[in-house]
């Protein structure tokens, strides 16, 4: 059995990109707000604390928890925000896969995986390319090999 | 080979919603008019463009109706479509998983029946072929399909009429009844003004409400009206649709018959059924009583209005007696892990936010809005009935529900609503197993399992609140590897 974690980089990248919406949502409402003391520093206290929660807790516990197990028969994600998540999908069943990766995913680690099956899709979510390039194969190979 | 045209009725479905939206008014002002030709010449300068679109939608009609040919033969069926563009549809007879030929009363009466084909190439639930023919045509087709499947002893199964009436008058559904009505009430809103069909059902409403309030309060009436009329519009569309069904197996497919104002026959490859189903509501379940359903390619999609029936409403005895006969690898459902004693949370969390919600809003009327008293009260009790049915429902289902495997088979039981299910599916028919824990799952050891089944209706079955250790376990020996270990070794 092979195993696939996520790409830190991308962690990095979305906890940088929550404190710019953050900052920004906190500094309009001073701007617009400014005469509304109280709600003012609620609704910052607010995005302030969200921000904290997914930034420094929720989301490096989600790029901790997800696991990829790739075995010969199936391949199974271990993951989940606040619902933990345990997929399981026999390879036999694959019809076809689509990769979805931005530019500079080689550095970003947004690469995308989704497996479509007669029933039900399965989404790998922020590979490493070389980890994407890997389970591709693995996973044509094994559509093919269901056709035949 | 046999080709031929569809039938002409086709040709009325390919004029758009406009050309009636067209022709009315055009009708009625025609109708309106004084026989005079001065009154004529106006009507015409008036209404020019409308008949000029008229036109043009029913030249277009027309050349889709001419575009369109289809022909078969003792192996294949090819279905031919395009002016410039053309397309052409080749499915070969032992491809298909499914084979359904409708007849509504209309279409008995100008000789039409629409074939649906399934194959198991769909990525969506409609059928992947739809052609009206002549009933001729339908029938030629339908008795080369036949011949095309191998010759074996047949055996049939015609429910007792006697019964079907019984079962039929005690355990309709009246939610299957209120989605009829719906249906029709949708249908006739874009046909009548939708404001007038609201305005005409609420004074009817009212007034029988008023007729009795000595006796009975308003809500209760209204309430009563509109179960009572569901469930009698369920009961009598269940006694049409059933009424004369006979299921007859033969060694690779299975014929299905029933109907008596909608003529349907059907013919499905029994290698092609994904699972079966016994279908029962909360009365059924609690008297033994169940049908039988099939998820086959194309049998009771739901962009038809058809159901999945292999067996109507019937005894268990009687289920079980014909799953053994026609399909004899099915084994006895087999419950091996049912709810955890402490999960009644993940059975009372939606009856619960459904019964709030309702609560909520009535009590926002009754201190901030109270003119509204009068509308809320109804309101409140018509959105608070359904929440403690579904209380109901999910009590019984804390106790049935569950799973386990057995001679390469996986038997579900579970609720989805107002319906309890008892799934049996083999298993390489499992496209995907997911285990769920909320973070109160967390606490109290115990998850929600969803299995996915090779279905083109992609069909979700979650059983709640089972005990997650012994889940896994159960799935690990079955070949479902489903433990956690975060080492990326």
């Amino acid at each position: 059995m092979r195993k696939f974690t996520l790409k830190p980089s991308a962690l990095y990248i979305i906890c940088g990109l929550i404190a710019i919406v953050t900052g920004a949502a906190s500094y309009l409402v001073w701007r617009y707000l400014g005469s509304f003391d109280i709600l003012m520093y609620v609704l910052i206290a607010i995005f302030v604390f969200l921000g904290l929660l997914f930034g420094f807790w929720l989301l490096p516990a989600y790029f901790r928890r997800t696991v990829v197990c790739l075995s010969a028969d199936d391949i199974t994600v271990h993951t989940g925000l606040i619902f933990f998540r345990r997929e399981q999908m026999k390879l036999k069943t694959a019809q076809y896969v689509t990769r979805v990766s931005s530019p500079l995913s080689g550095i970003t680690g947004f690469n995308f995986l989704v497996i479509h099956a007669l029933g039900g899709n399965m989404l790998l979510p922020f590979l490493r390319t070389e980890d994407c390039d890997e389970l591709e194969r693995a996973l044509s190979a094994a559509v093919t090999g269901a056709e035949d | 080979m046999y080709s031929a045209r569809q039938h002409p009725l086709r040709f009325l479905s390919y004029t758009t919603r406009y050309f009636w939206l067209l022709i009315i008014p055009l009708a009625r002002s025609l109708y309106s008019l004084t026989f005079e030709f001065n009154a004529f010449k106006v009507w015409l300068r008036g209404a020019w463009l409308d008949l000029l679109v008229l036109g043009a939608i029913l030249a277009f009609a027309y050349i889709r109706w001419l575009s369109v040919w289809f022909s078969f033969d003792d192996e294949k069926i090819i279905l031919r479509r395009g002016v410039f563009l053309t397309s052409e549809d080749r499915v070969y007879y032992s491809n298909i998983s499914t084979i359904s030929i409708t007849q509504n009363f209309l279409y008995r009466l100008l000789g039409a029946s629409t074939v649906y084909i399934g194959t198991n190439s769909g990525k969506t639930d409609r059928a992947d072929l739809t052609v009206i023919m002549r009933r001729g045509d339908a029938d030629r087709l339908y008795l080369a399909v036949k011949g095309s499947r191998q010759k074996s002893l047949n055996y049939s199964i015609l429910p007792n009429k006697l019964r079907l009436i019984i079962f039929s008058l005690f355990f309709s559904s009246a939610l299957s009844g209120v989605v009829i009505i719906v249906a029709l009430l949708w249908e006739t809103g874009n046909i009548l003004d939708r404001e007038v069909e609201a305005r005409l059902i609420l004074d009817t409403l009212t007034e029988a409400a008023q007729r009795v309030s000595v006796f009975v309060p308003p809500v209760i009436t209204i309430i009563s009206i509109v179960i009572i009329s569901a469930w009698a519009l369920s009961f009598i569309s269940n006694l049409f649709v059933f009424w004369g069904f006979v299921l007859t197996k033969c060694s690779d497919s299975v014929y299905v018959k029933s109907g008596v104002i909608t003529k349907n026959r059907h013919i499905l490859r029994r290698d092609r059924i994904n699972y079966i189903d016994l279908k029962q509501s909360f009365l059924s379940k609690v008297f033994n009583v169940s049908s039988l359903h099939v998820s086959c390619s194309g049998y009771g999609s739901r962009g038809r209005d058809e159901l999945s029936v292999v067996l109507p409403i019937t005894t268990r005895k009687e289920i079980n007696g014909a799953i053994k006969e026609v399909f004899p690898e099915y084994p006895k459902p087999k419950i091996e892990l049912k709810t955890h004693p402490r999960s009644y949370m993940s059975f009372y969390l939606h009856p619960i936010i459904f019964t709030a919600l309702p609560l909520l809003a009535f009590g926002v009327f009754y201190y901030f809005l109270p003119t509204w008293y009068a509308v809320a009260y109804p309101a409140f009790a018509i959105f608070l009935f359904p929440a403690l049915w579904l209380a109901i429902c999910r009590t019984l289902s804390m106790f049935t529900t569950g799973f386990g495997f057995s001679d390469g088979f996986m038997t579900m039981r579970y609720s989805r609503i107002y319906t309890f299910h008892t799934v049996i599916v083999p298993k390489d028919r499992i496209t995907k197993v997911i285990i769920r824990q909320s973070p109160f799952q967390r606490l109290g050891g115990s998850c929600t399992v969803i299995v996915r089944t090779t279905s083109e209706q992609s069909p979700k079955h979650l059983m709640r609140g089972l005990p997650l250790k012994r889940a896994l376990d159960l799935f690990a020996a079955n070949g479902f590897e489903l433990y956690y270990s975060e080492s990326p070794k």
